[in-house]
């Protein structure tokens, strides 16, 4: 069917590469409106920012025209009279023009959506079209009444909503009416086109000699286009393969360089050796820094959808707020901002539906009317911190407590052993939502786990921080990168395992008689707290634990959250740098497992996933 | 054009396998799956796996997972010897290894000396079978690898885990 509605245009493999580098940079301009338009609702008054929106929503038009678009120019083309209009003072910006060019704007980016999926424009536009052209319509004869009475503004709006609601009415009872006057509409608004049109670039020639200032920013936006180069991504992927090979290479080396060494002590053969080992190594590291560079996307681009989506939710809400967003230039690898969207949209939902009160809650609390939620991104050594902090009412660790055992999630007695930290903790468990309605916001229990094991598996970290009554934190803790891992390498029977070095805490060797048993479990003494034994022959490969006589055990105590535990190991290894490799289609996911690598030697090891062992454990 | 169609024609009569042992039986896979025939080489075991997965080796910098054929066709797993053979094949975009007794030739049969298998072969289950080869002397039987591959068994026993 699509297939048949294809437009010729875009199928033509001569346009191929037109039509790509169309889609790619209609995408950066509905990316930056989508940001500019609701900092304008914001700031009606900057006339810089109107003139950015106009202009994007100019190069749309101009570009979509070229290529017969014919949908998605109309739309544009509405929406940019509108923009005019209010370019030219005619008419100032109210919640009904935003509307209006945010349903246009959303109008555009699911038809460029469909142009990139079926290369068609099957989109229905003819509602957003018609509301645009009343919109208009109506603006031009409010202008009239402006000059004579400004004060009516008010009532005049209410009135041309009245009437588009009226002839929208019509609309689905009687068709063949809207049929006729579907080309006077159209013949008017042709009319206004071009009217339009003239005052278009006339107002452009006034632009261009005022606004210097816009012309230098545009002249300094092209330096920067110029300096940068598109890659397809597939190829930077093939790249961090290659790079992640010379990495296992690059450990060979070392280790036949330490052999050789061993052997041959203080001979030239050994010292050059050493030379160009070390020097490789260097390179190698650069290299790997420097491509891991090429991948990294700023996180800005999965935040600027947030302004937006929250105006949305609050509005649906009936809430007031107002998002900040710090850090937003903070890089991360581009496999991580793809699968950290939808958890942090789920979080802000959240935020905006749980967290933040009504006004009138907040007013008589003494806050703020207007809630605030901020969502930052720094970095912390070789990870990436996201936090996303309200300063609504917070989680009440007793509601949770309750909600947890009523649902049978965990028994009461244990409920009242529980840290506040693990209370907290339980909202991950599957099936937990302590929204007391459910909305279309959020709220029907799944989530929060869904979140956490989203987090995870990009071996991330959440926490969430909450006071009740002023607000609640939620902090994502992720590496930078997923291909190239520290991990520390141990021996377990005769096999060699990786655990992660970013859940490590230390390695202890444990004395037998230091090692104890509660309720018939292993466990140790650090300092001040008890920490369970995990053996991972048993939880891995079903080793029966032969309690063996051994004096002394060497113990590596890892962490997950706020949680920490004891892996007995047989022997140590050493730290290396290991490149994840996934074990392929075959395996699937394995449990407890997070992939392989290979090591100098060339023998396989595989990496553990603590928090599934960990998991598996308990 | 005609040259060409002539020799499809003789691939569609002939088939060429590579033939091994397991125990006494002998089996043959079309030669074309099969990428290479390796010695054995130090495999990691996996974790949290069927038993017929023996683990995985390192294939010139790629992972890839090894089957013990024996366990996975059901019969009694066997110390490796010094004939034991790494049969790497590749199959729907996956390349897996298979661990077999021992690595025999190269033959060519006829196709009309196959034969549809009866239910049972030798304690194989004959879902994985594609049919037999009658030669001279001896039976051949020619394994579908694609059964023996699909994911669903497996997936089954990770549910299960």
């Amino acid at each position: 069917m699509a297939e048949l509605n294809q437009n010729p245009m875009l199928t033509d493999p001569d346009m191929k590469e037109i039509v790509e580098s169309f889609i790619i940079e209609t995408k950066e301009i509905l990316d930056k409106l989508d940001v500019d338009l609701v900092e304008m609702e914001k700031r009606p008054d900057d006339i810089d920012l109107l003139n950015s929106v106009f202009r994007h929503f100019h190069t749309i038009k101009g570009t979509s025209s070229f290529l017969g678009l014919d949908k998605l120019t109309g739309v544009t083309h509405k929406g940019e009279d509108i923009l005019n209009k209010l370019r030219k003072a005619e008419v100032s910006l109210n919640p009904t023009i935003m509307d209006s060019l945010l349903a246009a704007y959303d109008k555009m980016k699911s038809l460029l959506y469909s142009i990139e999926e079926f290369q068609n424009e099957d989109i229905d536009v003819d509602d957003t079209v018609k509301e645009l052209t009343d919109l208009i319509l109506a603006l031009e004869n409010k202008d009239v009444k402006i000059e004579k009475k400004k004060t009516q503004k008010k009532k005049t709006q209410k009135k041309t909503k009245e009437k588009t609601g009226v002839s929208k009415k019509t609309n689905i009872i009687t068709p063949d009416v809207n049929e006729e006057a579907i080309p006077d509409l159209q013949s008017d608004s042709d009319n206004v086109e071009e009217i339009s049109e003239n005052i278009d670039s006339e107002s452009k020639q006034q632009s261009e000699d005022n606004a210097v200032k816009v012309e230098k920013a545009k002249q300094d936006s092209t330096k920067k286009v110029e300096n940068s180069i598109r890659v397809d991504v597939e190829r930077l992927d093939e790249l961090l393969n290659i790079v992640s090979e010379l990495v296992l290479g690059r450990n060979r080396l070392a280790q036949v360089n330490s052999e050789f060494a061993l052997e041959n002590e203080g001979t030239k053969f050994s010292r050059d050796l050493f030379d160009v080992t070390k020097q490789i190594d260097l390179m190698t590291n650069e290299l790997q820094l420097v491509v891991m560079k090429t991948r990294m996307i700023k996180i800005g681009k999965v935040f600027n959808k947030f302004p937006r989506l929250v105006r949305d939710l609050s509005r649906d809400a009936k809430k007031q707020i107002d998002i900040v967003i710090k850090g937003e230039e903070t890089e991360l690898d581009k496999t991580l901002i793809e699968e950290i969207n939808d958890p942090l949209v789920h979080l802000v939902r959240n935020s905006v539906d749980h967290g933040i009160e009504n006004p009138e809650v907040r007013k008589a609390n003494g806050k703020n009317p207007t809630g605030t939620l901020t969502l930052s991104a720094e970095h912390e050594g070789n990870n990436i911190i996201i936090t996303i902090q309200d300063d609504g009412k917070g989680i009440d660790p007793e509601i949770i407590k309750s909600k947890a055992v009523s649902k049978g999630l965990i028994s009461a007695e244990k409920a009242k052993e529980l840290t506040r930290q693990e209370i907290l903790n339980l909202i991950f468990i599957p099936g937990f939502s302590t929204a007391e309605v459910v909305t279309n916001i959020s709220g029907r229990g799944v989530g929060m786990d869904v979140v956490k094991t989203n987090i995870t598996k990009l071996r991330g970290i959440i926490n969430i921080e909450s006071t009740p009554g002023v607000g609640t934190k939620i902090v994502i803790k992720l590496p930078l990168t997923l291909a190239i891992i520290p991990g520390m390498i141990v021996k377990v029977k005769d096999q060699s395992i990786v655990i992660p070095l970013n859940t490590v805490i230390e390695v202890l060797r444990v004395h037998r008689e230091n090692i104890y048993s509660v309720n018939q479990k292993p466990v140790i003494k650090m300092r001040d707290s008890v920490l369970p034994l995990v053996s991972v022959e048993e939880i891995l490969y079903g080793f029966e634990n032969k309690d063996e006589n051994k004096i002394w055990q060497y113990v590596v105590v890892v962490g997950i959250a706020e949680k920490s535990y004891g892996i007995k190991v047989d022997s140590l290894i050493g730290q290396k740098e290991v490149v994840i490799k996934s074990l392929g289609n075959y395996f699937g996911k394995v449990p407890g497992i997070a992939g392989s690598t290979i090591l100098g030697d060339g023998s396989v090891v595989m990496i553990v996933d603590v928090n599934e062992l960990l998991h598996k454990a308990e | 054009m005609a040259k060409h169609e002539e020799e499809k024609k003789d691939q569609k009569e002939l088939l060429q396998l590579v033939s091994f042992k397991i125990g006494d039986e002998e089996f043959g896979v079309d030669i074309l799956s099969v990428q290479e025939i390796n010695r054995m080489s130090q495999i990691t075991k996996v974790p949290n796996t069927p038993e017929f997965i023996e683990g995985v080796i390192n294939l010139r910098g790629r992972i890839i997972p090894v089957i013990d054929l024996r366990v996975k066709l059901g019969m009694i797993r066997k110390e490796h010897g010094k004939n034991t053979r790494i049969v790497v094949v590749e199959l729907k975009g996956q390349t897996i290894g298979f661990i077999v007794d021992e690595v025999s030739e190269v033959l060519r049969i006829p196709k009309e000396i196959t034969e549809a298998p009866p239910d049972m072969v030798g304690g194989v289950n004959s879902d994985y079978i594609t049919s037999i080869g009658k030669l001279e002397d001896r039976l051949l039987i020619l394994l579908d690898l694609e059964k023996i591959l699909s994911t669903s068994e497996f997936n089954v026993l990770e549910t299960a885990v």
